[in-house]
This record gives C-alpha cells, sequence and structure tokens, in this order.
C-alpha cells in the first residue's frame, strides 16, 4: 500500500508551499519596489561586502573632489595674481627702468621712473596681500589667516621675518679698514703703551731713538737726553718705564697710551670698523673682529635650530661692538635659515593620491602640497652683491637710486650708486624671470587639478556605475520575476481552495 | 455447544450493532479531533465472538457457527521510532532557529546593507564613519576656520551617540535572550512535571487495565515540545507492578549524554521527574578523573576487607548459628501455634483421610484376599483382611496428617534459617562496605580520581553536602548546597545542571536494587545539550575570537564550560565586544593623535635612571646604556628652578607617573582574574571575590587619583615649553560625557571629552614647534595641517585590531580584524551576515527535514477524511445490516411461532 497521505499532511505541506510562494513573492515585490537587489547581508553577502566597498570609495571620491575644487579655487585666486603682479607689475616696471631708466638719453626721467617702481614694489606686494580665497590668504604659507608681507619703513617682512635676510657680511670674510693695513697690504699689529706725548715719529734721530725704543721692546735704552714727552715728572731725569709685554703697564695707566695705527679715526658708525678701533685700542681685552665667538671658544650658549647662539639674544646697544655685529650677523644668518624653512612649508591636501604616511611623516607625492609661500613667488635673501632677491625689494632700491638722480640731467649721486643700478636692473629682469617661472608652475599645478577633478569625476562615475550594476535591480527581470512568483503563489491559493473543500465527505449524501 | 439457541441469534444481531455503533463513534471521534494537536487516530478493535474447545460428543450435524462480534477497544496507530526522528529534527531545527532569531536581532543593528531609509543607502554607522572623515577633509583644508572645527566635533559627537545606540541595543537583545533562557528553564520544567503527571495518571489506568489514549496523546505532545528546547531519548520499557501486571513505564533522557554513572542522564523516570537549573557556580573538574581507578580500588578493598573478616570465620559463624537458633525455635513454635490453631482443619483433614485410607486399604485388603470360588473361605479371609484395613485406617490417617505438620514445621523453620543466614550475611557485607568505604586506598584513589577539584588540590566525588541518608542538603535559597573546599568560579556560562529525580509528592527516586535513595545533580557540559536551551546559552556567552584559553580548555584546569571549538561561535558577546574594540580603536588613535606626551609640551630637566627607577650617577641622557632610561622632571612655571610638586609635596617626575600607571594597569588586571574571566582564587564565597575585588579597585583608584594630580599639577604649575604654546590638543573621546578619562572605552560608553565639548580642548592641527623671529617672537603658522593630513592618514590606515585588546586572556594572538575604521565596522556586519547566512541554510534544511517527519508520523497517525468518510459508511451499512438481521430473525421466529400453529 502506498503511504498514507492524511488531511492534515496535505494541509501542513501545502501551509509550508503556500507560505514559500508567499515569502517568494514578497521578495520579488520588495526588489520591485526598492530597486534593489538586496538589502540585507544575508541575501547576498558577497555583493554587499563590494557595494560597502564601492559606497566608501565613493565617499572618498566625494571628499577629494571637493578638496580638489577647494584647491582649485584657491590655485585660480593664485593664477589671477601672480599673472597680474608677472605680466603687469612687473614686466611693465622692468620695461619702463629698460626704456626710460637705464637709458642716457631719457636719464632725465629717472626720477619718475624711480618713483613708479617705488609705487609699483607697493602695488606687487598690495596684490599677494590680497591674494584671499574666502578668509585665506592664499600666500601666506601655513599662516592663512594673516597676510603674508608688511613693509616696516624700507624693510619688507615676511610673517615676522626680514625678507632682505643675509645682507649682513660675515665680519670674518670683511676687509680690514684701510688704516689697519701696512704699506704692504698686511695687518698691522697692536702697538705698546707708550708715554701720552709720544708722537709717532721725529726728525729728530735722538728723539727717533727714544720713539724706536719705546716701539721695539728689544731695542736699548738711548742714553741722550731724554724727551720731554718720555720724561716722568717734572725735570726728574727718569724716563718713563718701557712696556715689555708683561703687562706691568696697565692700559689705562696715567701718562701713558696705547700706540695705534696711524690714521684710525678715533670712533665709527660701522660696528666692523669700530670692533677694529676696539681691538687696536684695548688688545688685552678686545678680541680681533675676524674671529668669530665660536673661534674663540667663546661662552656664547648652543646654537638654536636657526644656528642663532642663545647669548646672541642677549646682547644689546651697550655691548662691544663686537658682541653687536656678531650677534647681528647670527641673527641675520638665522633669517636667511627662517626664510629658507618658510619657502619650503608644505599644506598638504588629500586629494586621492593615496595618502600614505612612512615612520610618522608624509609620503611625499601621496598628498597634493597646495602652498604657495609668498616669497617663494617674490623671492627672498640677498646675492653675492648683496642685492635683494626679492622683486619688490629690487624695484623699492632701484627707485630709491633713481629717485636720488639728478632731477634734470639723471645723473647718479654716485659712481657706487651708477654700479648698484645697473646690478639692480639686471636683478629686476631676473627677477621677472624668477616670477614667470612661478606663474608656470602654478598654471602647471592649475592644469593638474583640473585634469584630476575629471579624473575623480569619471572615477565617481564609475563607482556610481559600479554600485547601481551591484546593488540595483534590471527592471525587466525583477519585474518578470515578480509576475512569476505572483502566478505561483496565486496558484497556491488555488490549490488551497480546492484541497480544502474536497474530501469523500463532499459527497455522501 | 454448537447449537445456537433460539433467541441467541438476536444476540448476535446485537453485538453487531453494538460493533458498528462502536467504530463509529471511534470513527466520529477521529473526524472530531482531525485538528487536535498531538491526536492520534484511534481504531476499534473488533474480534469475532467464537466457541473454542472440541465437544466431547459432537453432534454429527452440528455447523459451528461464531456467536458474532466484540468490541475489543480502541487502540491508537503510532510509531514511536518515528517520534524519534521526528523530535531529533525539532531539536536540530529549534536550535537553529533560535540561532537565526538571535542573529537576525543582531542584523537589525548591525547589518546597515539596504537602510534606504536613511542616508541613501550608506547606513547609519557606516554613514557617519563616513562623515566624521568627510569633516576632517573639510578641515584639513579650512584649518582655522571655526565651523570646520566643530563639525568635526558634531560628526565624532553623532557617531559615539549612534555607538551607544548599537551597544544599548546590543544589550537589550542580550538581555532578552537572559529572560528568553529562565523562561525556557521553566517551560522545560513545566514540561517535565507534566510528562512526570501524565506517566503517573497513564500508569494508574493501566493498572485498572485503562488504555489512556488520550494521556497518552498529550504526553506525546509535551515530549514534542520538549524536543525543541533539548535533544532527548525516549524509551518505553515494562514495569512489573505485582506477579501478575506489568504496566509501560517511560523514560526520557538527555540523548548521547553520559551521566556520572555511565548511562544516559535520565531527566524522567516513570513517575519520577528531575527539574533542571542554573547553578550560581561552576565546579572545577579534575582532569585526571576515572571512575574506574576508584571502582578498582575500592573492589581491593572490599576483598581485603573480606579476607581479613570473612563470613565463614567464626565470629559470622557464631552469629548465624545463634540467629538461626533463635529464628529457628521462633519459626517452629509459631508454625505449631498455627498447627494448633487450626484444630477443625487438622480433624477434619484427619477425617477425610482416614475415609481415603480405609478406602485405599479396603481396595488393598480386596486385592490382596481375591474371592476364589474353589476356596470356601476365601470370603472370609478377604472379610478378615477387610476389617482390618478398616481398623488400620484412622491411624495410617493420623500418620500422615502428623507427616504434614512436621513438614510444614521444618519447612518454617528453614525458612526462619535462611533468614537469619541472609540477615548476618548483609550485616556483614555492610560492614565490609564500611570498612572498604574507610579505606585509605579509597580515600586515597578518590582524591586522586575524583570528579571534582577542591581548594587544596585534592579531587572528591562529592559536588553537594549530603546527609548521613545520603540526601543533598539545600541552602537557604532552596538551591543544592556545594560541599565544602570546593574550587569553584561564578556560572558565567549558564550552564545548566538536571536536579535529583522526584516525584509529585516530591519524594526521591528510591533505587530499586539498592534501596537507596538516588540524590544525584549532574552538572551538563557546554555541549552535552541542543535545542534552544544549548542555543540561547551560546547566544549568551559566545565570544568567538575574543574566547580565552580557559573557554577552550587549553589550560590545566579543567571546568565544564570547557568548549575546544569556542572560538569558532559568535553568540552576542562577540558583536559586543568586536564593537567596543572598533570604539576603543576609533578612541584611542584619535587621543593619541590629538595629545602630546609632557614631556613634549612641558619643559623638563633630564636624568638617567635604571630599570628600578633609581638615579644613575654619571648617566648621560643623550648616550643612554643598557636598562637605563631618560627620567623627565618637570619644571615650575613659577620658577624654572623648582620642580613641579603635587599638593602632597611629591615631585612630579615621569618615573613616578609611569609607576602610577603600572601600579593601575595591575590592579585592573588583578580585578580581571575575579570578574571577567577567573581564573583566580580557589573556592571564595562571592562576598569573598567582592573583597577582593573590592581591594584592587582601591588600589586603582588611589593611583589613578595621584596621577590625576600628577596631570594637574604639571597643567597649573609646569613651565610649558614656549615652542608648543600652540598646544590645545587633549583627549578627544573619553568613558563618560562628563569627565576626560580615555581609560575603559567601550561602544556603549563613548563620548566626547567634556573638554573637547566644552572648548578648552580642540583638533590639534599640528604638532610641528612653533618658531621665532629674530626679535623672540613666535612665527604665525594659523594654518599647518601635518596633524589633520595624520589623523586623515590614519582614519584611513590599515590597523590590526587584537582581541587581548579588549579581552586581556583571549587566546587568539593575531590580529582578528584588518583594515580602516569604516572596513572594521563593514567586517562585523559581514561576519554577522555569513554567519546568518549558514543557519539560514541551516533552519531550511531542518524545517524541511522536520515536516517530511511530521508528514511521516502523520502518514501514520494522522486522521484522514477520506478514510473516516469511507469508515462511516462502512459502519453505517452494517449497522442497517444488523438491524436487517434483527428483523429478519424477528420475522423467522413471528413465522415459527404464531405461523405454524
Amino acid at each position: 500500500m502506498a503511504m498514507r497521505v492524511t488531511t492534515n499532511m496535505a494541509m501542513n505541506l501545502y501551509r509550508y508551499n503556500l507560505g514559500n510562494s508567499n515569502y517568494k513573492m514578497n521578495n520579488s515585490m520588495n526588489k520591485v519596489s526598492t530597486q534593489r537587489r538586496f538589502d540585507s547581508f544575508v541575501e547576498d553577502p558577497t555583493s554587499a561586502v563590494q557595494a560597502w566597498r564601492i559606497r566608501r570609495a565613493m565617499v572618498d571620491n566625494a571628499n577629494y573632489q571637493d578638496n580638489n575644487k577647494d584647491t582649485v579655487n584657491r590655485f585660480n585666486v593664485a593664477f589671477a595674481t601672480m599673472g597680474m603682479v608677472t605680466n603687469k607689475l612687473v614686466d611693465e616696471a622692468a620695461n619702463d627702468a629698460r626704456v626710460r631708466g637705464m637709458n642716457d638719453p631719457t636719464a632725465g626721467a629717472r626720477v619718475q621712473v624711480g618713483q613708479v617702481l617705488k609705487n609699483t614694489a607697493d602695488s606687487v606686494i598690495e596684490a599677494m596681500n590680497g591674494a584671499k580665497y574666502s578668509d585665506h590668504f592664499i600666500f601666506s604659507g601655513e599662516d592663512e589667516m594673516n597676510a603674508p608681507f608688511s613693509w616696516d619703513g624700507d624693510k619688507l617682512y615676511y610673517r615676522g621675518i626680514n625678507v632682505n635676510a643675509g645682507s649682513v657680511k660675515n665680519p670674518a670674510e670683511r676687509p680690514l679698514p684701510s688704516w689697519a693695513l701696512d704699506d704692504a697690504g698686511n695687518e698691522i699689529a697692536t702697538g705698546p703703551m707708550v708715554p701720552t706725548g709720544m708722537p709717532a715719529s721725529s726728525e729728530d734721530a735722538d728723539e727717533q731713538a727714544w720713539i724706536d725704543y719705546y716701539m721695539d721692546p728689544a731695542a736699548t735704552q738711548p742714553t741722550t737726553q731724554i724727551p720731554s714727552w718720555a720724561e716722568n715728572g717734572a725735570g726728574t731725569g727718569v724716563a718713563f718705564p718701557r712696556d715689555d709685554g708683561t703687562g706691568n703697564i696697565a692700559n689705562n695707566a696715567a701718562g701713558y697710551r696705547r700706540s695705534v695705527p696711524e690714521g684710525m679715526p678715533a670712533k665709527s658708525d660701522d660696528l666692523y670698523e669700530q670692533a677694529w678701533i676696539d681691538y687696536y685700542n684695548n688688545p688685552d681685552t678686545a678680541i680681533k673682529p675676524s674671529l668669530s665667538p665660536n673661534d674663540q671658544n667663546m661662552a656664547w650658549g648652543k646654537p638654536n635650530e636657526f644656528g642663532v647662539p642663545e647669548a646672541a639674544n642677549n646682547v644689546t646697544d651697550q655691548d662691544t661692538a663686537y658682541n653687536r655685529m656678531w650677534a647681528e650677523y647670527y641673527k641675520d644668518q638665522g633669517d636667511v635659515k627662517r626664510l629658507d624653512k618658510l619657502a619650503d612649508e608644505e599644506q598638504n591636501v588629500d586629494l586621492g593620491m593615496g595618502l600614505d604616511e612612512k615612520n610618522g611623516s608624509l609620503v611625499k607625492g601621496s598628498a597634493f602640497d597646495r602652498s604657495l609661500p609668498g616669497i617663494k613667488m617674490l623671492g627672498y635673501g640677498v646675492d653675492e652683491n648683496g642685492d635683494p632677491n626679492n622683486v619688490a625689494l629690487v624695484m623699492k632700491r632701484l627707485g630709491e637710486i633713481w629717485e636720488s638722480c639728478d632731477f634734470e640731467s639723471g645723473d647718479y649721486p654716485s659712481e657706487e650708486l651708477e654700479a648698484e643700478a645697473t646690478r639692480l636692473f639686471d636683478k629686476l629682469n631676473l627677477c621677472h624671470d624668477d616670477c614667470i617661472s612661478q606663474y608656470a608652475e602654478i598654471t602647471t599645478k592649475s592644469k593638474y587639478l583640473e585634469e584630476n577633478q575629471d579624473r575623480m569625476g569619471l572615477q565617481g562615475a564609475y563607482l556610481n556605475e559600479d554600485l547601481t550594476s551591484l546593488e540595483d535591480i534590471e527592471p525587466a527581470e525583477a519585474i518578470s520575476n515578480f509576475m512569476y512568483d505572483y502566478y505561483c503563489y496565486n496558484a497556491a491559493l488555488k490549490v488551497g481552495t480546492q484541497l480544502l473543500s474536497q474530501s469523500l465527505i463532499d459527497y455522501m449524501n | 455447544m454448537a447449537i445456537i439457541g433460539t433467541f441467541s441469534s438476536f444476540t448476535t444481531a446485537r453485538l453487531a450493532i453494538y460493533a458498528s455503533q462502536a467504530s463509529l463513534n471511534v470513527t466520529g471521534n477521529n473526524i472530531a479531533n482531525i485538528n487536535t494537536p498531538g491526536y492520534t487516530r484511534q481504531r476499534m478493535d473488533l474480534v469475532s465472538l467464537y466457541s473454542t474447545g472440541a465437544p466431547k460428543f459432537a453432534n454429527l450435524y452440528n455447523t459451528n457457527i461464531g456467536y458474532g462480534v466484540l468490541t475489543n477497544g480502541a487502540t491508537q496507530l503510532r510509531d514511536p521510532y518515528l517520534d524519534i526522528r521526528y523530535r531529533d529534527e525539532n531539536c536540530k531545527l529549534e536550535q537553529s532557529s533560535e540561532w537565526l532569531d538571535g542573529l537576525t536581532q543582531l542584523s537589525r543593528i548591525l547589518d546597515e546593507v539596504g537602510e534606504t531609509k536613511t542616508n541613501d543607502g550608506f547606513g547609519v554607522i557606516n554613514a557617519q564613519l563616513g562623515n566624521l572623515f568627510t569633516a576632517l577633509q573639510k578641515l584639513s583644508t579650512q584649518v582655522s576656520s571655526e565651523n570646520a572645527d566643530s563639525l568635526v566635533r558634531a560628526e565624532a559627537e553623532t557617531l559615539t551617540k549612534f555607538l551607544n545606540q548599537a551597544a544599548e541595543e546590543l544589550q537589550t537583545i542580550w538581555n532578552g535572550k537572559e529572560k528568553e533562557l529562565t523562561d525556557s528553564v521553566d517551560e522545560v520544567n513545566k514540561l517535565l512535571t507534566d510528562i512526570r503527571d501524565l506517566n503517573d495518571q497513564i500508569r494508574t489506568q493501566s493498572i485498572y487495565g485503562d488504555k489512556a489514549l488520550e494521556l497518552r496523546d498529550a504526553r506525546n505532545l509535551a515530549l514534542d515540545e520538549l524536543s525543541k528546547y533539548m535533544n532527548i531519548n525516549v524509551e518505553y520499557s515494562m514495569e512489573r507492578i505485582d506477579q501478575f501486571t506489568e504496566v509501560e513505564k517511560l523514560t526520557v533522557t538527555i540523548a548521547d549524554s553520559k551521566g556520572p554513572d555511565g548511562k544516559p542522564i535520565k531527566l524522567v523516570d516513570g513517575i519520577y521527574a528531575g527539574q533542571i537549573s542554573i547553578q550560581d557556580m561552576e565546579p572545577v573538574m579534575n582532569p585526571d578523573a576515572d571512575a574506574m581507578k576508584i571502582l578498582d580500588a575500592m573492589k581491593k578493598a572490599v576483598a581485603d576487607a573480606e579476607k581479613a573478616d570473612p563470613f565463614e570465620g567464626q565470629k559470622w559463624q557464631d552469629k548465624v548459628t545463634a540467629l538461626k537458633t533463635q529464628y529457628g525455635g521462633e519459626a517452629k513454635a509459631k508454625a505449631q501455634q498455627e498447627i494448633d490453631g487450626n484444630k477443625a482443619y487438622w480433624d477434619k483433614m484427619l477425617d477425610t483421610l482416614t475415609k481415603s485410607e480405609e478406602k485405599r486399604l479396603v481396595a488393598e485388603a480386596i486385592k490382596k484376599n481375591p474371592i476364589d470360588p474353589n476356596d470356601p473361605d476365601s470370603q472370609a479371609k478377604q472379610d478378615a483382611a477387610v476389617a482390618a484395613a478398616k481398623a488400620a485406617a484412622p491411624g495410617a490417617a493420623a500418620d500422615l496428617v502428623k507427616k504434614e505438620q512436621q513438614d510444614i514445621i521444618d519447612a518454617a523453620v528453614k525458612a526462619a534459617e535462611a533468614k537469619a543466614e541472609r540477615e548476618v550475611k548483609a550485616e556483614w557485607q555492610e560492614a565490609i562496605q564500611n570498612a572498604a568505604d574507610n579505606s585509605p586506598d579509597v580515600a586515597d584513589a578518590i582524591k586522586q580520581f575524583g570528579k571534582y577539584m577542591k581548594a587544596d588540590g585534592t579531587a572528591t566525588n562529592e559536588l553537594y553536602e549530603k546527609d548521613a541518608n545520603g540526601v543533598i542538603q539545600l541552602d537557604d535559597r532552596g538551591k543544592p548546597k556545594y560541599a565544602d573546599g570546593l574550587k569553584l568560579y561564578p556560572n558565567d556560562k549558564y550552564l545548566i545542571q538536571v536536579e535529583p529525580l522526584k516525584d509529585e509528592r516530591d519524594r526521591l527516586m528510591v533505587d530499586p536494587y539498592t534501596a537507596s535513595k538516588k540524590s544525584e545533580v549532574v552538572e551538563l557540559g557546554d555541549n552535552v545539550l541542543k535545542g534552544k536551551l544549548q542555543a540561547i546559552r551560546e547566544l549568551l556567552t559566545e565570544e568567538g575570537e575574543y574566547a580565552s584559553s580557559q573557554d577552550l580548555g587549553k589550560t590545566d584546569e579543567a571546568r565544564l564550560s570547557d568548549d575546544p571549538n569556542a572560538a569558532i561561535k559568535r553568540g552576542i558577546p562577540y558583536y559586543q565586544k568586536a564593537l567596543d574594540t572598533l570604539a576603543q580603536q576609533i578612541a584611542r588613535q584619535f587621543n593619541e593623535m590629538n595629545q602630546m606626551k609632557p614631556q613634549d609640551v612641558y619643559q623638563s630637566d633630564k636624568s638617567v635612571i635604571d630599570k628600578d627607577g633609581n638615579p644613575v650617577v654619571g648617566g648621560d641622557p643623550d648616550n643612554l646604556q643598557t636598562g637605563e632610561s631618560i627620567n623627565y622632571t618637570f619644571l615650575s612655571s613659577a620658577d624654572p628652578k623648582t620642580t613641579v610638586q603635587t599638593a602632597d609635596g611629591k615631585d612630579v617626575t615621569t618615573a613616578r607617573m609611569d609607576a602610577l600607571q603600572k601600579i593601575m594597569d595591575e590592579a585592573k588586571k588583578e580585578m580581571d582574574k575575579y570578574t571577567v574571566f577567573p581564573t583566580e582564587p580557589d573556592y571564595m564565597t562571592q562576598e569573598e571575590i567582592a573583597e577582593a575585588v573590592k581591594e584592587q579597585q582601591d588600589k586603582w583608584d588611589a593611583a589613578n587619583a595621584e596621577l590625576l594630580a600628577c596631570k594637574q599639577a604639571i597643567q597649573d604649575n609646569g613651565l610649558k615649553d614656549p615652542l608648543c604654546e600652540f598646544y590645545d590638543g587633549g583627549v578627544l573621546f573619553s568613558n563618560n560625557g562628563n569627565n576626560n578619562d580615555p581609560n575603559n572605552i567601550t561602544a556603549a560608553n563613548i563620548s566626547i571629552a567634556i573638554d573637547w565639548a566644552e572648548g578648552p580642548v580642540r583638533i590639534l592641527n599640528t604638532k610641528k614647534p612653533d618658531f621665532y623671529d629674530e626679535n623672540g617672537n613666535v612665527v604665525p603658522a594659523s594654518s599647518r595641517n601635518d596633524n589633520i593630513l595624520h589623523m586623515i592618514s590614519q582614519y584611513d590606515a590599515k590597523l590590526e585590531y587584537y582581541a587581548q585588546d579588549i579581552q586581556p586572556d583571549a587566546e587568539q594572538p593575531e590580529a582578528m580584524f584588518e583594515g580602516n575604521f569604516r572596513e572594521v565596522f563593514t567586517s562585523i556586519s559581514n561576519k554577522l551576515g555569513m554567519d546568518q547566512y549558514a543557519t539560514t541554510g541551516k533552519v531550511e534544511t531542518y524545517t524541511l527535514l522536520a515536516l517530511d517527519q511530521e508528514n511521516d508520523r502523520q502518514s501514520v497517525s494522522g486522521v484522514d477524511l477520506n478514510e473516516e468518510a469511507t469508515s462511516m459508511m462502512q459502519f453505517s451499512k452494517s449497522y442497517s445490516a444488523a438491524c436487517k438481521l434483527l428483523t429478519t430473525l424477528d420475522s423467522m421466529l413471528d413465522k415459527l411461532i404464531n405461523g405454524t400453529i
């Protein structure tokens, strides 16, 4: 006998199958109505993981596009500003200088050209300071909340640092004052202590012998009459003792003075010369200016990261010329390094170049450096001649020189100034070229950003397409699936109504 | 008897009517109960009434005709083997369904696929992780913008809220499942009680001869229901009630289980049933446990005791003799007394025997003295012999009676003596058993091979305290009381135990062989159960990759909860901890990125210390030797020459702060030993554990307070390194919105630190030190974004996530996830999805299998309307036919009686 199929067995199976049909129809209906192929991990774990990966990439892509747009906008401002500075202000100024300033036939216009140049220099700086994107100064490097340049008199500062840093020469490399050189061009040695009234030389042989005696420790004392200036006390017949170099005669001993090179001034405004004067006046205590504190093992403390020794910051106007001179030099050199640092500042933005770090530092090239430090654009520091590298300062200085020329003839006040003006004119052209190359770099970067924007847009579109193909239904397929499941469900219902109503009992009388 | 009486045919007709009616009634009952759950179709057993036995004098013309039909009672149609198969599948189905239910609940929180209502399919937490990333990107391009900074904070706060919410919902699911477990335990206990009560009723009815079909249906229904919760095995056996009666007994055991006696663990045994419960503590098992070795020691001890004190020895034989004499005398006297008390009986017997003897003897005499026609004396001889025989009859009868009486007395004495010997032997056996029980060898064997471990390192077989009768004692809460000295741990794995089997009047089951009460609690190991109970337990406890070596049974200490497969089972705690791991990683990374070490921010003097923290004389901070390290002493802003001090006047140094941190770490580790995964200590009461935890908590609190004081002192009085004046970093995420404490962050408590929320702390845009111009003024750098870039880079960096970060004693040393924050969240969801996927497949398979099995059962036991309709017609016809027979007989008789006269 075949297996009994009881009423409830049939009902159980029917219930199960009806439930299945309903579930399938419901699923198909959900797919049609939500337009999605799956609504949970469990429905399709592999696609779900893939979909999340794409969605993450889409979020990243949107961020990169935003960042890229922001950067493009900044570069647009930078492009416009540098375009104006390079092509209009500097270019016109250089042309003006060449045509009217350097041209002798039109030398009479030098004063006016000088004034124009000075004004143009101001305009260049104003243009750079005025380059803003929203409230961010774009030429300020890492300090976008503050304007990059400021004037203090003729001095130009970039974020508080003298742009013309490097103009203070190394005292160790400077030539000695002319009076400190002998006829052969050698440095004159420091002299001994001599009686205050002793002349530098005498035609009188006896007196000269006494002079030689005081100047040369090896000479023997003359037996001739003691000159009056060598006499120690009135009419005593005793000569001043000679300085034997053992320190018996103090620098400030009464009746003595230090023998100094002939022609040495009493004092000088030039710290370097003053330092030599101090040296010749007090060779025992003063340090030779050409020797740095470091050479002398002086306790100026450890240099900071910019090479400025600790003590250099404590030097005041009351200090010796030597200290002030070296402190000034060190500080100036410190500024050069600061400017180098500021010019190398980076402002990295994540533009989807695979931002990555290695050993805690950003991997070069994995982010976009959007920084446009003003000093890199316009130049900073001085060249080997001590002339500024900054285009605004070159214009300013050239303008000053030409302003000082004769109003009518255009003659230079001095030959030195004329030479300087010639150098600066050449320099102006060089700076102009530098500006052009910086402008070109901005153009290149802008182009890259535009391309990157296109690339990101395209990538976003591909991602969207991938996501759509992964998550979204194929409407025709989904609808036909739904229709099929719907028919199945209806068929199951029909079977149910038959099954429920039919049994032998229905046919019994 | 072959000839049917005239009116007997009416009986035949009547029986036929009864049978048809009864069968129709059964059909009606089947139809009525077609939808009754558990109903088994019934059938009326009809037998033909027929006279058996061959007649001694058969009538040659007689024809044997039956007397009609008898209804022999209704029976059920059921196949117990199909029940077993159905329950087996039902158990698996419920287990996977319960798992699926748990996973589905989890997926509502963690599976964000298709969250189309929010964020255009980007999910909730997923989207928020993306939003925070976007906010950081925005901030990187607008460093000094207040709005961009606030946006990062707002997005981070939203993320913490979402994580809190997810953690809370996960906890709600966990709480729900814990409640479900206790409800299920109650339900199982109710079912066990029901089955026991039904067994009792069926047994009683069976004794009275009733088949109790409906009660059996109810019991089967209860068994089906029970099979949802656990894997059961149902056995039917016969129980002898008395010499003539046997009734069916039902036993329910846990399938594939092994109790302490090596047999399956019983849940129901006839009219006895156990209850299951969840104990507070979990015993430590003896890995060397070996019942056979204890048994061997016991056997040897018994043999030794028998040898030392044999039953055959004088002592016991004297006892036997004495007791035999006593019992024999008593029995003899009693038998004699009974004989004497039944005089009438014996007189009657004497009388009867006298007569029978007389008959026998007379017959014998006649036989011996036959009448010879040729011997004229033969008659006289015979008469004389008959007379003599008659005279001897009373004496012979009296002898017979006497012998009978003596036999009775002898039998009584013999029985009494046997009883005496038995009793003495029992006494001897007890003495031997006692001697064996107290044998040091047995005690040693138990100490070595017993089942449970004691705190002193020895083993024992006794988990619970028992009284002198071996009955387990209960504690104040009515739960079995643990024996003293056991090594126990909190039962955080929800291990289940089966309590002693009791009848409806709470009486313990009696062992039929030893007559002792059986009072054993059976602790069920981690994987003994299957079905819904097991699924809920696993959902509540399984931690997947976070499982400790203890969970995996890889330590020297064996516990019932050990499960070598624990690392691949992921219940709710796994997902809670996974979310905690993510929350902690986010918090840790951001907190570290947004802070500089105090020695980087505050000016300090450096000195060299050795590994013990002692100063090294002549140590060079720039040239450290092996084992040396730098100790930073923070300078005071008031006077840079003095170091920063806390209120108690102690110098604040990094060495001191490191030492405090170490104390806190160690205290935390100690606390974990009691709470997270107890590895310590030996047996302790809850109060002792609480005390020990408090002691460590106090240590932690004290060290933490001191450490905070140090930090505060540095912040208040420390001399800030001018190069780090820009520093406004600090903790971004804390474990509570009211503080800045970055320790013990979980998904449930992760918050925006109060200082970030209120302002003093901001996103640290740079970690580069400031620098000065030649006048000592800081060169402004308002838009440095190196640290934000670092955050962005770290946000997308493939970090490693270790189970041990959250669960220090987790076994798995390798990273469990590797990826960025967003990938890890997807990984968690994906693992859940894969588990759900596999479980859905199982549920579908088991549903079909269970349906098949149910249909197989239905095929045998179910009611079919067609069949019943056929029966209805069949019995209706037979009823009509029987009635027709009656009227036919009536007309026949009418013809016979009225028509023939």
